[in-house]
């Protein structure tokens, strides 16, 4: 048994998913052949399909249906971000889950309007061999929800007073678990402490050579939006 | 008598919920919001258990079961990691300097609940 496997039995922990295997594996052929990138990415369904839709215009015309040419088109960079978002994504669907018994259900982002409401808008950095963002965005009514639920509180005063610090151990708990994942895969990283602001709206800042990815989900009627920029480490 | 527990996390939220999971069981809870002040609070408190963030600033929860373990009045208490940074080079380390159980974050309060009594002997409270 390898010493990787008797810690996931010694604690308990969850075994490494597959998606982060297969970011490692992306990872360890970054530097080889676009081939053998392309066959990593050919044998997951998922990611392939992503990858299709990143690199197809958004009119929903499809132009581009190989992998090849989408590796091409959008860079391995980008086949990057795509696999990274993978974990990411399962993170905020477990902490919403397993902190406030919320399940998120994947929807288009095109289909997300106005927030109609005051954003809370957490963020945390992670820098390293991998280097990037990662926002999520919610309604203050959800944020409150949340609060509520996590801190069972009644007050209106306290659940207002709590919703910052309930949702910025929230994206520590996406990130953190992300952030780990990418350590994993070989990207050894650091994270910044989460920041949480009130917002009225919101524009991913430019990036430089970097990529940029939104996923939505619903929670009943409610919509949470998540982002993941990534810097070019190139 | 009650245990001593001390948890040790920047987070108020996750201060506020080992407290909550901890409450029907005779134990007093003391709490840190960092590794420099979790240290203080260990060698005055003297804790039966400490519960310990990993990512935290001033000093890491790392750092401070290092410096614990260094420590000859100190180095005995078990120590259960609560935190988000799951990544397995971490783990090693904290298990190379002796912990008594892991929670990953996101954590159910009943996950914390069943590593602490399997570290140290909890009673329910007294009906009031």
């Amino acid at each position: 048994m390898s010493e990787s496997d008797e810690l996931v039995k010694k604690y308990d922990l969850e075994p490494t998913p597959m998606s982060v295997a297969k970011l490692g594996e992306l990872v360890s052929k970054r530097d080889r052949s676009i081939d053998e990138i392309i066959n990593v990415i050919s044998s997951d369904i998922a990611l392939k399909s992503r990858l299709l839709r990143a690199a197809n215009p958004s009119d929903g015309h499809l132009k581009i249906d190989s992998v090849q040419e989408a590796v091409l088109r959008t860079g391995v960079g980008c086949v990057l971000v795509l696999a990274m978002s993978d974990p990411l994504i399962k993170a905020l669907t477990r902490t919403f889950m397993t902190m406030a018994s919320v399940k998120l259900v994947p929807i288009n982002p095109s289909t997300v309007g106005s927030m109609d409401e005051t954003i809370y808008l957490g963020s945390a950095k992670f820098d390293g061999k991998a280097r990037g963002t990662v926002y999520i965005r919610i309604r203050e009514s959800f944020a409150f929800e949340i609060a509520s639920k996590i801190l069972e509180l009644e007050s209106p005063e306290e659940i207002a007073e709590s919703a910052a610090d309930v949702l910025s151990e929230l994206v520590n708990m996406v990130v953190g678990s992300f952030k780990s994942n990418l350590c994993d895969a070989g990207l050894s990283c650091s994270l910044s402490l989460p920041t949480v602001e009130r917002v009225q709206e919101f524009q991913a800042p430019p990036s430089s050579g970097g990529r940029h990815q939104v996923f939505a989900f619903k929670a009943g009627l409610q919509p949470v939006l998540l982002n993941i920029l990534v810097d070019s480490t190139e | 008598m009650a245990h001593k527990i001390l948890t040790v996390d920047d987070s108020k939220v996750v201060r506020i919920m080992v407290t909550r999971a901890l409450k029907p069981y005779d134990c007093v809870i003391v709490e840190a919001v960092n590794g420099a002040e979790g240290l203080e609070a260990a060698a005055r408190e003297k804790p039966d258990l400490i519960i310990l963030d990993v990512t935290m600033p001033v000093m890491t929860g790392l750092e401070m079961l290092t410096n614990l373990r260094l420590d000859p009045a100190l180095k005995v208490i078990p120590v259960i990691m609560l935190t988000a940074e799951s990544a397995q080079e971490n783990i090693a380390k904290a298990d190379s300097l002796g912990i008594s159980g892991y929670v990953a974050k996101p954590f159910k309060e009943d996950q914390l609940v069943d590593k602490v009594k399997a570290a140290i002997p909890m009673v329910a409270k007294p009906a009031a």
